[in-house]
């Protein structure tokens, strides 16, 4: 369960003086289900996510992870979620395995709670062979896998996923996909940022339409398509998106 | 705060760098070879020119050698020394064909006889070895011969070899041969020493901040349930591991030269007389501890700042200069330790080595510098921590 309450990002930034990266949002993520951010480069999706997994602090308004606030205990907050996106390198010089069990003892687990839930996640994701290798020597897609494993290994109730599939093949985004399907099955609540309308089409439950830090619209993909009489989602994006621009105009 | 975290992450990073060609270069490697290659190498290269210089001897050319025959003979017989002929010997001089060059006054021998004074010349080149190390046997040869014509004067006329030099001079040197070696170590030791255990921590500390930034690990990390400050913390215990072993090994390094090049006996190290007891060792081994903490926590906060491993470089090389002065002190004769100084960060350490090495041991001093630099390692763990806290440091654009 994620609550998000008027939540609000300003930057400061020398050439373009205060950014509103995120400007007073608010929406909700079920578990068992899949919320999706969809924007446009630059709307405010990675900041969104990054306040959610406590990495960046907001300038006002808070989220309540699984009830915990992620402005007043982080710790606990970032303890429920496995965070993913394309910033989350791995660290080159370990294998896979120690990658894995570094974040684990992190987390607070034990050396046999991980090393039994390591042992699922390489069997169910096929990483097998390629465990005991450096993470600099292994593919793109090989890994996409570990840096998954690592999202996992705590087995979090939230699952916050920044361009989930971005810059992978289409079998390891179908891998990806699949992921985060079994993850809804789960029970997990999950949100993820996309400006691949394919992909939220595919996946999400409930899509939020995002443009420079506010919300355009909230809803299943169906409500969306009644509420603007188009059928595909980037028609109904293009004329959120150009309805914002002229309301802008008209001021 | 967790210790747990501290640890985790602090093994994390000993492997990490163990895995690290460039870590380990920097932090055993360097300082390993550092001494030998320099001491020995340098030693070995004069001994070789020095060798060969006097392998092929000097050649003399004599000016006027039928005014001072007896002179010329005895240059002659000297070992190493060739006489030669020559007319435009000046030129042979300096296309260095010729080393030296001894001009003879008209009527030498004659006026040796009548008892006058008059004047040998040589000509040489300072600037090069073999003409110098010429100059140097020919002044031998005629001072022996000088001395032989004084005793020939003095007995002819009766007079006692006492009656020209009525004492001798002789200086006793009671400075330990501790402090002998100890004063010539005292001067570039701590400065190599401090200077080695910098470059041991800068390496591992701008690799495990503004590396991490540019390699996009730093935010995986973030989003494990360990705190900033656990972090900071367990990275540090690392960038001071790699220091402290960087300045332990240099120390190790540096006395294993100096047994070996004493058994050796390479020529420059003779002039060395250098040992140093285990107190004296273990003492710069534990006075190099804090002021590698300090070392760390400054590379350290400087690095958290940077975005990147080539940000962070161009600021520590400006900081290296700034380290490399105070850390010279040792090098000024003169300048002692007292309670000012005590509290001038690097300056204190640098002169407490010194003291050290000459076998002085003024322990308050020792135990307060001891705890100032800890307490500057303090405040610049603190400071690190800081920055690492601050977002607008963490995601500069
Ligand atoms: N650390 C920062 N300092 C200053 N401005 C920032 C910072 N991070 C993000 N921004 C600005 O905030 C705005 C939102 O950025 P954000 O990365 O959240 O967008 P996004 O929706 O994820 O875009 P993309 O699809 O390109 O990933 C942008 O204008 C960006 O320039
Ligand atoms: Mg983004």
């Amino acid at each position: 369960m994620i609550q998000v309450k008027e939540l609000t990002k300003i930057f400061k930034d020398r050439k373009r003086g205060e950014v509103r990266a995120v400007d007073g949002i608010s929406f909700e993520c079920k578990p068992g289900r899949i919320f999706g951010l969809l924007g446009p480069n630059g709307a405010g999706k990675t900041t969104i996510l990054r306040i959610l997994s406590t990495i960046l602090r907001p300038t006002s308004g808070t989220a309540l992870i699984n009830g915990a606030d992620v402005v007043e205990d982080p710790l606990k907050a970032r303890r429920q979620i496995g965070f993913l996106s394309c910033d989350t390198k791995l660290y080159g010089r370990l294998t896979p395995r120690e990658m894995v069990f570094y974040f684990g003892r992190l987390y607070g687990m034990k050396e046999d709670a991980i090393a039994r839930r390591a042992e699922e996640i390489f069997q169910l994701f096929g990483m097998k062979d390629f465990i005991h290798r450096r993470n600099d020597r292994l593919s793109s897609g090989m890994q996409q896998k570990v840096s998954i494993a690592r999202t996992i290994i705590h087995d979090p109730p939230v699952m916050v996923l920044d361009e989930p599939t971005f810059g992978l093949d289409i079998m390891a985004s179908r891998a990806v996909i699949q992921f985060i399907r079994k993850c809804r099955e789960e029970g997990k609540t999950v949100i993820l940022s996309s400006h691949v309308m394919a992909v939220a089409e595919k996946l999400c439950d409930e899509i939020a339409i995002i443009h420079r830090g506010r919300i355009l619209a909230t809803g299943t993909l169906k409500e969306h398509q009644e509420r603007t009489g188009k059928e595909d989602l980037e028609e109904i994006f293009v004329h959120l998106v150009g309805e914002e621009n002229g309301a802008n105009i008209g001021h | 705060m967790n210790l747990r975290n501290i640890k985790i992450i602090y093994r994390k990073e000993l492997l990490d760098s163990l895995r690290d060609r460039r870590t380990l270069i920097s932090m055993v490697l360097v300082p390993i070879l550092m001494f030998p290659v320099m001491i020995l190498g340098v030693g070995i290269i004069m001994g070789l020119v020095i060798s060969k210089a006097v392998q092929k001897g000097s050649k003399v050319v004599i000016v006027g050698e039928s005014f001072g025959e007896s002179l010329a003979s005895k240059i002659q017989e000297k070992e190493g020394v060739e006489v030669v002929e020559m007319e435009n010997y000046e030129i042979a001089l300096r296309k260095k064909e010729i080393q030296t060059v001894l001009v003879i006054p008209k009527y030498f021998e004659e006026s040796l006889a009548r008892a006058d004074s008059t004047e040998l010349r040589i000509l040489y080149d300072e600037a090069e070895l073999r003409s110098q190390m010429a100059e140097k046997k020919l002044r031998e040869v005629i001072l022996d011969y000088r001395d032989e014509v004084v005793s020939e004067r003095m007995t002819s006329r009766g007079i006692e070899k006492s009656f020209l030099e009525p004492f001798v001079v002789t200086s006793v040197n009671l400075a330990s041969k501790e402090k002998m070696g100890g004063m010539v170590m005292g001067l570039f030791l701590p400065y190599m020493v401090i200077i080695l255990s910098l470059t041991g921590a800068m390496y591992p500390a701008v690799d495990m901040t503004a590396g991490e930034k540019e390699r996009g690990t730093l935010e995986t990390l973030m989003v494990s349930s360990a705190s900033r400050k656990e972090m900071v913390l367990g990275k540090f215990t690392m960038v001071f591991t790699a220091s402290v072993i960087t300045a332990l090994l240099s120390l190790l390094s540096l006395f294993a030269t100096f047994a070996l090049g004493s058994s050796l006996t390479i020529s420059i190290l003779e002039d060395f007389p250098f040992s140093i007891q285990p107190l004296g060792f273990v003492t710069v081994f534990f006075m190099m501890i804090p002021l590698s903490a300090f070392f760390s926590s400054l590379l350290m906060m400087i690095s958290i700042f940077a975005k990147s491993s080539k940000e962070a470089n161009s600021y520590i090389h400006p900081l290296v200069f700034i380290i490399v002065l105070p850390a010279m002190v040792s090098f000024l004769p003169g300048v002692e330790l007292n309670s000012l100084m005590a509290m001038i960060p690097i300056v204190n350490t640098s002169l407490v080595l010194k003291e050290v090495l000459m076998g002085t041991y003024h322990w308050g001093n020792i135990g307060l510098i001891f705890l100032f630099n800890f307490l500057f390692a303090a405040l610049g763990l603190w400071g690190a921590i800081g920055l690492f806290e601050k977002e607008t440091v963490l995601f500069r654009v």
